[in-house]
Order: structure tokens, then C-alpha cells, then sequence
């Protein structure tokens, strides 16, 4: 080495390029890469996990799109999910004059247009095109399948747009029940109206991710449901209905009425079977006259008729005011009963037993039976059997009848109201009070709503049936075993709703109508029959009522035959096993059927806790067990004792004010020991 | 500090010792063994590190690049997998570019370091000639395949710079014959990358000249003056132009589009990310997101725990590269897996900076993840340079660049051994480069 070289050595040791210089400086800068790298991963810290939320939202606020769902109205189903009316997807075909003229189209489009809507008018076509419009609508809709091959046609200026449409597959079955929707959708008439806040469909958003302008769902496809209304279940079978359907056609030929209905109920619990109108429509298409869409049946308030007999009686016999085999002279068709009025009846008779007068139909005598109750009390028992009050049916418009406060009832009016006349009731508020007559005397509200379920199923409204004691079930069964012989006996007024193998309790009612100009009208009747098959254990309250037949007036020849070929028909439907015939329906039936055994066994079945309203209340009543005498006299505590299987061992005299053991259990020995005293 | 103006001619800079070089330690001797470039070391196996963070970062990308593209395949080619097959195919041929390159001796780049530069840059003045493409010309369409010589530089001015500067030694220091020629061969590069608009790599090539001047030893103050320099020009070239300054500015705004894209899709990843194929900005939202922008794709997917592998990934490859540096045996093989360490760990630098909106925006592709043939072939070959590094290979026969200058000079060593010179020098203390 040179001097020269060893000069440098020394003022530049160490070396620049010497390897360990290299190597460390090498380090340096792996070191300082490896900052960076971590520098880096802080600040990816930062980002992913310090400010997550906020670029979390940012990306759902661009990556999620809700998804409009197109909402669809609820099903309307009958008791067995039969279906009364439903959506469907039709399209509603739109073109744009304008922009098909100016894209010089005219051609292309009417050409595509024909072909793929065969039931366009061509001349309407053109019109419509030629038209300088941006939007037409073209007359008609279009099902799913044309709707696709218009679109694949990628016609310029024409669009598809979807159009609710409401479909009754069974036409005019139940219409006036299920209504109708209007040209916007909504609900219009019935169930359609009433429960259109359950059954329309609401838009509904489902998300769903966006990529550059088209949708990707994120989970499959929304499901549609989310957007659908809910389904409502009605109490109606279209079995039954169809029949009553058929029924009421039938009656309608024959008699050429202004209207009929028919109600079915199940007087168990009240649920309504069938419920027909005449005259009546096709919810399908647009409806020409308003009279059709009438729900006669929960809309129209006639003079009830004979039926409130069976009410009064009933009312007459619970307050103890009469007893079953007592007789009234019915004064032979002609009484006057006050001094400017004059009662008649139809059939005249001298001494008629309560059945008889219930079987002949008697006016005057029921006037009599009134004569026993007052005013007051035949006001708040018609009351009691939801006269003059809206039944909570959810049918629109339905009618509370017409029923003035007793305050104001004239003498004859109060006497006319004892067989029906001078007040009115729509159709559904008889068979309901009958059908309480029929269910030992308990009332429960007819409603034809089953229960409203959304989509998955799940119950969302259910009507709240309370039931309610009216009579005592054994004035219940005794007036209902009166009734029988309005079809049974000889002289019963309606022998012609006579069902072979069952017994049928039942009650014309031929009322005259209430002219517009005052009076009555010599030449309209309102005609019905209500009547409860099989007498004994009433399955169905089947009411025909028709409103100015021509011809014939009286209920039995107009609406009890109807009645008898309808009932014949579900019975059969419901498979009821026919009743031994040779029972003679006027007696009780013989010692296979202890009517008072049967009879509290059955009250302890249905009432608990439900005793009637009277004036001069009883304590409750403890049915099976000890009941409460308390505030009894002794014979009835006597009654009430052997009712119960209980021996009554009485101390004293007047009404009961103790006894031991207290109401509960019975005693093992059968006894019950009551205190009575004289009342102060 | 005095630089010599003319040092002593090729001081055995590195490599096998001249047969028969008396040792010339003039002075004052010291205790600890003098310090090698290994000459002596015998081969190892290459380093299982590289191979595997390489190949894990591979495999990943092609499963990342898969689950990015496969919308934006089926949009504009129709088929899900448009991207994944290419990249496949390009990544088989990589791996098989990759084992190849370990395999040969690295030396043998020192030889033809010119030839491949020329060659590079010839292919970066035909790049010029071509059809524009995105308002840039990047793309020389060589078959089937699109060619990216800018890619191509950067692994070729790491093999010319190493080259240099190790045949420089102390040079290195001189303006004149160490600094100059230096930056007038990466300048040439610089400025024909940034006539294809490339300013990206540009920066990228500038930063790799630096630290490789940096690590050879060079005065900092050249460094410093070079940047300096460099300054001006790079200014103009970002405000000058249209698409940079937006670029600029829209960062500085923070308001860039794909950047912001970017952060949204790391932020709702999370820590564990929305899991693998459920990321939803690769539905339109985040463009180019199979390429420049994968990481973020990679944050939304598998969340800041995917991010932290990939980043050990680099990591590990870039120290290994660094060890390989450490254990290579001549300095050419030192500044060649430095420089090409330091390129990965600087894309990557520069890339993720991007995507984690840090520094404006850049074309700068991630090693091994991003879509891109071009990049993938040239990642897996360097990695290849790595291997071959870290092997300490004994030098071929074509390695000595010296052979023709040595056969002009000394009969003797034609056809000489290296491998057998170096055994003989094992014992002697080795050459210290004019110490």
C-alpha cells in the first residue's frame, strides 16, 4: 500500500463501504422498514378498530338499499281456511304516446301491442296512441305471464304497472259477509270495510345490498309476506253458506220477495254459519245498484213479529209471573184492550195454555202474559236479549233496531211489543236472542270473525265473546220445549218447518209492515221463521226471514219451508244423528231422560258465576255442592235443596239468613241445616 | 473528508480473493478476526423464511384477488374467475420463475447487469411507441401477455445499482466516479418511467437509489443535495399535471373517492373482518380493488388480523431478505438482496400508505397480493434473487465479471476455479478492501 493510500485510511477510517458499516447501515434501514411497517399497522389499528363505527355506518349507508316490497292485501278465509277472497299479480299496461312518436316506434309498439294483448281493441289502441298524451292507460290488465313478454319486448314507451286486484274465487258466495274492495284497493263493503286496517298490506323495506346501481339480496329473496296483510278467518262455512246460498234462491223464485235473508248461527257460541242476502252481488265486478249491497240481514230493522213471543214468555216464566200449564183466556180473537185499541188474533180461541198460545200464536193472550210482567220489566227484558242495542258483529252498518224507553211506551205500543210490533230488530238480533233461548239461556254476541293471523300464523285479534246468562237454563229448556209444538202440535203454526227425524223448536212471525204514510200497510208482511235443531240439544238457530213476498204471507208457508229444506240439508252436513221420533214431542220424554238431573248437571256445565239480573236479586248460586239459600224462602230453599241432592234441614220460620255448612263442598251426610227468620 | 480522486484500481471488493493476493494489512492490526463477506461461507440451503412468507402471501393473494374480482369479473368479462385464472396462471409461472432464478448463481447478474439494464432499458423506450391505455403507457403487448417494463426496472436497477456500487467499493464516495454515474443511470430510468406517467414507480426507483447509496456508503450529503435536486421536479411533475394534482389535492381535501372507498372498507372489517367473500365494497364501491387497492379488501374480509399477516409476511420477508444480506459472500450479493428487500418493503410501504390514506394516491401494487402478471412474475424472479442470495452459492464459471479482464491480463487464471481459489483462501484472513 502507498503512502497515499495509507493517508486516506487514516483520515477516513472507518471506511464507508467497510462490511460492518455496510451491515449496520443495512439495519438501519431494515430497522427503519420495520417502523414504517408498524407505524402502518397502527394506523390500520386505527381505522378498523378505533373509527370502526363510523366507517361501518358510512359503508351501510352506501351498501344498504332498502328494498320496497309491494304490499298485498290479506286473505279473507272461511272457518275451514277456504278461500273467500284473495290478491292477485296483474299488471296494468301504460304507454307513452309522446315518447313512442318521438322515437318514431308508433309502428313497432302497436304491432308488439296486438300480438301480445289479444283482447285489445286495435281502435282503441290507435286512439290511445294517437292521443298527445305522456301517459294512457291501456283498458284492461294483464296476467303475470303477458306482463313478462311485454317487458322482454323492451317496447319503448311502454310501461307495466303493477295493479292491486282483489279476487273472490266463490263469486257471490257470502258477498255481503266478505264485501268488496274499491278501485284503490280498499276496503269498500263487509268484512273488507270493517277489518281493512288488518287486511291491507303495508309497504314494507327489506335490506338488501346495492352493487353499482343493481340489487343484490343479502339474505335470498325478502320474504313477501313481510308486506302482506293479515288474514282474516271468518265463523262462515261455505258448506253451509252454499246451502243457504241455494236456499234463499230457491225462496226467492218462489216468492218473489223484496228481499230475504238467512242467518245460520250456532247458538254454542255464536258463531255465525252463514249469513245470505237477497238480493246480492258478485264482488268481482263493480256492483250496479247500492240496494244489492244491502246486508239485509245486519242492516235492515224489521217489526220482529210473533218471535218476541217466545221472548216475553220466557221473561214471564223466569219472573215467576206465570207457570208453564197455566191458561188465559184469549177472549176469541177480538179483545179490546185498552179503550181505542183492539187486539186480534189470526186464529181465534177461547182457554189456551202457555204452549198453545206460544203454538197458536196468540196475540191476546201474549198481551196477557205481558199484562202480568209490566211495562218496565218487558222493557228491561227485551233489553236483556240485546234489543235495541248494536250487536258487536264488525259488519258495517249493522243496526241496533229501533226500541223506545218503556218511559215512553203507550199502553197499546207496550202491548204490541209483547208480540213484536212497534219496535224492529234486525234479522241477526233475532236469531241471537232465540239462540240464547236455544243455549239454556245463555247469550253470546253472534260475530262471524273467527280471529285475524298474520303471515306466520300467529293469532293477532280475536274477538272477545263474554258469555251471559239471560233466563235460568230450566226456563230456557221449558220455553224451547213450548216451541216445539209450534211445529209439532196439530195446531201449531208451523208445521211446515218439520224436519223429518229431528224436533225442531222454532216460531213464525208474519208481521205487517210499517207503512211510510203512518199505520201499517194492509198488503206487506214481513214473514219468518226462527227456529233451533234438534230441539233438545240445539246444534244450529237457522233464521229465514222475507220481506213483502207476493202471494203468500204467513211465515209458515213463506220462509218455515225454507227453513225445514235448509236445516234438513245441514244437519245431514253435520252429521247430527237423528232423534227416535216416537217420542211424542208435546210430553216430556220418558225415564231415560231425567230433565231436572240433566238439567243441573248442564247448568253446572255452562254457568259459572252467571245468574239472571233480576229485580229482587237472589244470592249466587252454587250449583254442584252446598248452593247459598241465603234470602230464600223455604219452599224455594226446599226446591233448591232437592235440585242440589241435598237434605234441608229448615229451623224457623221466613227467610233463610244462615245456614251450615256454608256453600261448598257437600257435606258427607247430605245435609244442609238453614236458619230462617222472620224478614224484619 | 478527502476523497481519494483515484483509488486504488478494483481493490477486491468482494467475491473470491485473487489467487495468490498477499494479504495487505499495512495497518495497525487488530485482535478480533477481520471481518468477511463470507467468502469462505459454504453453501446453505435457501432460506425457508422467504419461500414461505412468499408463497403464504401468494396463496393468499390468489384467494384475496379471487374474492375481490369475481363481481367485477362477471360485470365486464362474464365469468367469475376472468381474473382469479389469469392470476393463477401468471402465479404457476412464477413459482416455477422463482425456483429457477434461486437455482442459478445470482453472480452471474453482476456480469450481464448492463446487457439487462440496456435491455430494460430499450423495453422502457418501446413502452413510449405503444397505445395509450388508461392515459398512460404502461403496457408493451408482447403476445398473449402485457408486458410492464416499468416493473422490469425496478428489480433491473436494483441489479445494476448493486453491481455498480459493489464494483465500486470507496468509490462510492467520490462525486465524480462514485455519485454521478449512479444517479445519471437511475435518472435515465426516473425520467423514462416518468414519461409513461408513472410517477409511482419513479418515486419508488428514486427512493431505492437512495438507500442502496445510502447502505454502499456514500457521502449524505449527495443524498441530501441529489433529493434536493430531485425536489423541483417532482413538484412540477404532481401540481403540472392534470390528474396528480387532483390527486394531491383530493388528499388533502381527504376526500378522495377510492381512497375514502378504501377506509370504509377497512373500517367495517374490524378486528376479524366481515369474513372471507362477504366484503360488499367489491361491489362497485371500491374500484380497482383486485389491484392497487386489495388491502383493503383483504381489511374488510379478514379484518385487521388478515392486515397484521400480511404485514408479517412482508416483515419476515423483508428481514430475512436483510439476513440474507447479512450472510451473503460478496457485496454485490449485500447490496443486491438489500435493494431488493428494501423494494418490497418500500411498495408495500408506499402501498398501504395509500390504501390507509396517508400519502396521496399512487400506482403502486402490493407484492404477491395485487392482481397483475407483470408485477407477480417480477415479485416471485426477485424473490427468486433472494433465495439465490441467502443460498450462498458457489460462483459459476459465467459469475466472474472479471474473467474476460482477467484472461486479458493474466493467462494464468483462465479457466481457474473460483470455487476451488476460495477454498485455498479459507484460512487467510480475507480481503479487506484498502484498509
Amino acid at each position: 500500500m502507498t503512502p497515499f493510500g495509507r493517508r486516506i485510511r487514516r483520515l477516513a477510517a472507518p471506511m464507508a463501504s467497510d462490511i460492518t458499516a455496510v451491515r449496520r447501515r443495512a439495519t438501519i434501514v431494515a430497522g427503519v422498514l420495520l417502523l414504517a411497517l408498524a407505524g402502518l399497522l397502527a394506523r390500520a389499528y386505527e381505522i378498523a378498530v378505533v373509527r370502526r363505527d363510523t366507517y361501518a355506518a358510512l359503508a351501510k349507508r352506501q351498501q344498504i338499499r332498502p328494498k320496497k316490497l309491494r304490499p298485498t292485501r290479506g286473505e279473507i278465509v272461511d272457518r275451514g281456511h277456504v278461500a273467500l277472497a284473495v290478491d292477485d299479480r296483474v299488471f296494468r299496461v301504460v304507454v307513452n304516446p309522446r315518447l313512442i312518436r318521438a322515437q318514431d316506434q308508433l309502428e313497432r309498439v302497436r304491432a308488439g301491442l296486438l300480438s301480445l294483448v289479444p283482447t285489445l281493441d286495435p281502435k282503441r289502441l290507435d286512439a290511445e296512441l294517437a292521443r298527445d298524451k305522456a301517459y294512457r292507460r291501456l283498458p284492461g290488465l294483464v296476467d303475470e305471464t303477458v306482463a313478462d313478454r311485454i317487458y322482454e319486448a323492451h317496447l319503448p314507451g311502454v310501461h307495466l304497472e303493477p295493479t292491486p286486484h282483489r279476487v273472490y274465487p266463490r263469486g257471490h258466495l257470502a258477498a255481503h259477509v266478505v264485501g268488496r274492495v274499491q278501485a284503490e284497493g280498499r276496503g269498500q263493503l263487509g268484512v273488507e270495510y270493517a277489518l281493512d286496517e288488518f287486511l291491507h298490506g303495508r309497504p314494507t323495506e327489506s335490506p338488501s345490498t346495492v352493487a353499482r346501481g343493481t340489487t343484490l339480496l343479502l339474505r335470498g329473496a325478502p320474504d313477501p309476506a313481510m308486506a302482506a296483510g293479515h288474514k282474516v278467518v271468518l265463523t262462515i262455512d261455505s258448506a253451509i253458506q252454499a246451502m243457504a246460498e241455494e236456499a234463499i234462491d230457491t225462496l226467492v223464485l218462489e216468492h218473489r220477495p223484496v228481499g230475504a235473508s238467512i242467518v245460520v248461527l250456532d247458538p254454542t257460541n255464536g258463531e255465525i254459519l252463514a249469513l245470505a242476502n237477497r238480493p246480492t252481488f258478485d264482488p268481482n265486478h263493480p256492483v250496479p245498484s247500492l240496494a244489492q249491497t244491502r246486508n239485509l240481514a245486519v242492516q235492515a230493522a224489521y217489526e220482529p213479529g210473533s218471535t218476541m213471543k217466545a221472548i216475553t214468555v220466557a221473561a214471564a216464566l223466569e219472573m215467576g209471573a206465570i207457570r208453564p200449564d197455566e191458561t188465559f183466556y184469549c177472549e176469541k180473537g177480538r179483545w179490546q184492550a185498552t179503550s181505542e185499541h183492539v187486539i186480534r188474533d189470526t186464529k181465534p180461541a177461547e182457554w189456551l195454555d202457555v204452549t198453545k198460545i206460544l203454538a197458536m200464536s196468540s196475540n191476546i193472550c201474549t198481551a196477557k202474559i205481558y199484562g202480568r210482567i209490566g211495562k218496565q220489566a218487558l222493557y228491561r227484558w227485551v233489553r236483556k236479549f240485546h234489543f235495541g242495542e248494536r250487536p258487536p258483529v264488525r259488519l258495517p252498518g249493522a243496526t241496533a233496531g229501533l226500541l223506545d224507553p218503556w218511559e215512553k211506551w203507550s199502553d197499546i205500543q207496550a202491548a204490541n211489543i209483547s208480540f213484536g210490533q212497534g219496535m224492529s230488530a234486525s234479522p241477526l238480533q233475532v236469531a241471537a236472542a232465540f239462540a240464547a233461548l236455544a243455549a239454556d239461556g245463555v247469550y253470546r254476541a253472534p260475530h262471524v270473525l273467527r280471529h285475524v293471523v298474520d303471515a306466520k300464523g300467529n293469532v293477532v285479534w280475536a274477538p272477545s265473546i263474554e258469555p251471559e246468562r239471560l233466563v235460568r237454563p230450566s226456563t230456557a229448556r221449558t220455553v224451547l220445549r213450548m216451541l216445539e209444538a209450534v211445529v209439532a202440535s196439530k195446531v201449531g203454526t208451523g208445521k211446515n218447518a218439520r224436519i223429518e227425524g229431528y224436533r225442531v223448536a222454532g216460531k213464525t212471525s208474519t208481521a205487517q209492515k210499517a207503512s211510510r204514510f203512518g199505520g201499517y200497510a194492509e198488503d206487506q208482511y214481513y214473514a219468518s221463521f226462527v227456529g233451533a235443531v234438534p230441539a233438545r240439544a240445539p246444534r244450529v238457530v237457522i233464521l229465514v226471514s222475507v220481506d213483502t213476498p207476493e202471494g203468500k204471507h204467513y211465515g209458515n208457508a213463506v220462509a218455515a219451508p225454507t227453513f225445514a229444506r235448509l236445516g234438513a240439508r245441514i244437519l245431514r252436513y253435520l252429521a247430527v244423528p237423528p232423534e227416535d221420533e216416537r217420542d211424542d214431542s208435546d210430553t216430556p220424554a220418558g225415564a231415560a231422560f231425567d230433565p231436572e238431573r240433566h238439567e243441573v248437571a248442564l247448568a253446572a256445565a255452562v254457568d259459572t258465576g252467571m245468574e239472571p239480573d233480576l229485580p229482587g236479586a237472589r244470592g249466587k248460586r252454587v250449583q254442584l255442592g252446598v248452593p247459598d239459600f241465603h234470602g230464600l224462602s223455604m219452599a224455594e230453599a226446599l226446591e233448591l235443596a232437592e235440585r242440589s241432592g241435598l237434605r234441608l234441614v229448615p229451623k224457623g220460620t221466613g227467610i233463610a239468613v244462615a245456614q251450615d255448612p256454608p256453600p261448598g263442598p257437600t257435606p258427607p251426610d247430605g245435609r244442609v241445616r238453614v236458619l230462617f227468620e222472620p224478614p224484619a | 473528508m478527502p476523497t481519494p480522486s483515484r483509488p486504488a484500481p478494483a481493490p477486491a471488493t468482494d467475491g473470491p480473493a485473487p489467487t495468490g493476493a498477499p494479504a495487505r494489512h499495512d495497518g495497525p492490526r487488530t485482535e478480533r478476526p477481520p471481518p468477511s463477506w463470507n467468502a469462505a461461507a459454504p453453501e446453505v440451503p435457501a432460506d425457508p423464511w422467504i419461500v414461505i412468507a412468499a408463497l403464504g402471501l401468494l396463496t393468499l393473494g390468489l384467494v384475496m384477488v379471487y374474492s375481490a374480482s369475481a363481481w367485477i369479473a362477471r360485470e365486464v368479462h362474464g365469468d367469475y374467475t376472468y381474473f382469479f385464472r389469469r392470476q393463477a396462471i401468471f402465479a404457476g409461472l412464477g413459482v416455477v420463475a422463482m425456483v429457477a432464478v434461486s437455482r442459478i448463481d445470482y453472480r452471474v447478474l453482476r456480469r450481464f447487469a448492463p446487457q439487462v439494464m440496456l435491455a430494460v432499458l430499450v423495453l422502457l423506450v418501446a413502452v413510449l411507441f405503444t397505445r395509450e391505455v388508461n392515459g398512460a403507457r404502461r403496457w408493451l403487448r408482447l403476445g398473449p401477455v402485457n408486458l410492464q417494463p416499468s416493473e422490469l426496472a425496478k428489480v433491473a436497477l436494483a441489479i445494476f445499482l448493486s453491481a455498480l456500487l459493489a464494483r465500486q467499493g470507496e468509490q462510492v464516495r467520490s462525486f465524480r466516479t462514485g455519485f454521478l454515474p449512479i444517479v445519471t443511470v437511475a435518472g435515465i430510468t426516473m425520467t423514462l418511467v416518468l414519461l409513461e406517467r408513472d410517477l409511482g414507480t419513479t418515486l419508488l426507483l428514486g427512493a431505492l437509489t437512495v438507500l442502496l447509496l445510502f447502505v454502499a456508503g456514500t457521502r449524505l450529503v449527495y443524498v441530501v443535495a441529489g433529493t434536493l435536486a430531485a425536489a423541483p421536479i417532482v413538484w412540477s411533475q404532481i401540481v403540472g399535471v392534470a390528474y396528480r394534482r387532483a390527486r394531491l389535492e383530493a388528499f388533502l381535501e381527504s376526500g378522495g373517492y377510492q381512497v375514502k372507498q378504501a377506509l370504509i372498507a377497512v373500517g367495517s372489517g374490524g378486528w376479524s373482518g366481515l369474513g372471507l367473500g362477504e366484503g360488499r365494497q367489491k361491489l362497485g364501491f371500491l374500484p380497482e380493488n383486485h389491484t392497487d387497492f386489495i388491502l383493503a379488501t383483504i381489511g374488510e374480509e379478514l379484518g385487521l388480523i388478515g392486515i397484521g399477516l400480511v404485514v408479517t409476511g412482508y416483515a419476515v420477508l423483508v428481514v430475512r431478505g436483510l439476513v440474507a444480506a447479512r450472510f451473503a459472500p460478496d457485496r454485490f450479493g449485500t447490496y443486491l438482496a438489500v435493494g431488493l428487500s428494501s423494494l418490497f418493503g418500500l411498495q408495500v410501504l408506499v402501498n398501504m400508505a395509500v390504501v390507509l390514506d396517508l400519502v396521496p394516491a399512487k400506482g403502486i401494487t402490493l407484492p404477491f397480493l395485487s392482481y397483475g402478471g407483470s408485477s407477480l412474475l417480477v415479485s416471485l424472479m426477485a424473490t427468486g434473487l433472494l433465495l439465490s442470495v441467502s443460498r450462498r452459492p458457489a460462483p459459476w464459471r459465467l459469475s466472474d465479471q472479471r474473467r474476460a479482464r482477467s484472461r486479458a491480463r493474466r493467462g494464468t487464471r483462465r479457466g481457474s476455479r473460483p470455487r476451488a481459489n476460495r477454498r485455498r483462501t479459507t484460512p487467510q484472513p480475507a480481503p479487506v478492501p484498502a484498509r
